[in-house]
């Protein structure tokens, strides 16, 4: 059998253009995803029906909000939920060590959007790439969990999970076979905590 | 000694039609921009087909540039203000078998 891949964030709602969800579900069935976690306020969350028969998609929030679903700080404040463990996983700015040392201590995954990557070219992109570099070699000496998110505002900004290993195989210089598990494995554990927790 | 190459099968999604011209100017001026001149030379990558109407295509390159130039083809966002997506479909270790398993199919 093979691999199931998960895409555990995208703002589906953000970019505009009016078909955000829908435009996400036919991208996303094409490129393989099986799981798709989109990130919607309560009003959004109602209108949108999260089911579909060929992609799963789960609801993802920013921490405090969404009730049932997968929760997630980025920026600031993923440093005091890492410390207090009061979310899924985090997206810390990659020069924040102590957000890094938290989500080791706590055993947090830690995720990386690649849409940085994608929307920024030459210094700025490299930059982005030292500082994924940094964080990782942090983490991975903690034994912290990662793995990759497209955090995508349109469903153009989606990439094909064996693409997006590449990418991470290429920027992190991880094994391939690690690659293709933060797209899959990691991701998927994530979500069985989170429907473990609602059960 | 021969180098090993491989041939990447791929398909352009997006939101209008690209030439041929096109998808040369887009992969090699994001390789180039990933991967700098002397990794370019690494993967040496060299267009073979590109079918316009199917907008599906086969790139080579040597093996030991293979993640970085599907990495660099990930990163292509937009070609003259269309927004794509450069999807691999497969790869081969012969252009045949690449066009039977993937382009013709």
């Amino acid at each position: 059998m093979g691999r199931e891949f998960v895409d555990l964030l995208t703002f589906p709602e953000r970019g505009g253009g009016g078909n955000g969800t829908s435009g996400l579900v036919t991208i996303g069935t094409e490129l393989n995803y099986s799981t798709i976690g989109v990130c919607l306020s309560r009003n959004q969350a109602k209108r949108i029906k999260l089911s579909n028969p060929k992609l799963e998609l789960v609801p993802v929030a920013s921490r405090g909000g969404g009730g049932d679903a997968i929760r997630f700080a980025s920026g600031r404040k993923a440093r005091k939920a890492a410390s207090n463990a009061s979310v899924d996983f985090v997206i810390p700015d990659c020069r924040d060590a102590v957000a890094g040392r938290f989500a080791a201590e706590n055993d947090i995954p830690v995720a990386y959007p690649y849409v940085e990557i994608l929307e920024n070219r030459g210094v700025r992109r490299s930059s982005i790439i030292r500082d994924w570099r940094l964080m990782h070699r942090r983490l991975s000496k903690g034994g912290c969990r990662e793995f990759v998110v497209s955090g995508a505002r349109d469903p153009y900004l989606l990439r094909d999970p064996m693409d997006v290993a590449s990418l991470a195989h290429s920027c992190l210089h991880i094994p391939y076979e690690e690659a293709m598990d933060w797209i899959s494995i990691v991701p998927s554990s994530i979500i069985d905590t989170a429907k473990g927790r609602e059960s | 000694m021969r180098t090993k190459r491989r041939y990447i099968a791929f398909d352009v999604i997006g939101q209008g039609r690209l030439t041929r011209g096109e998808v040369i100017d887009s992969l090699v001026g994001s390789h180039l921009s990933f991967v700098g001149e002397r990794d370019y030379s690494v993967s040496s990558p060299w267009l073979i087909s590109f079918d316009e109407g199917s907008q599906r295509g086969i790139v080579r390159t040597n093996l030991d540039g293979l993640h970085q130039l599907r990495a660099s083809m990930a990163l292509i966002n937009e070609v003259r203000g269309k927004r794509v997506i450069f999807r691999t479909l497969g790869l081969s270790g012969t252009i045949r078998s690449c066009e039977d398993r993937f382009i013709k199919k």
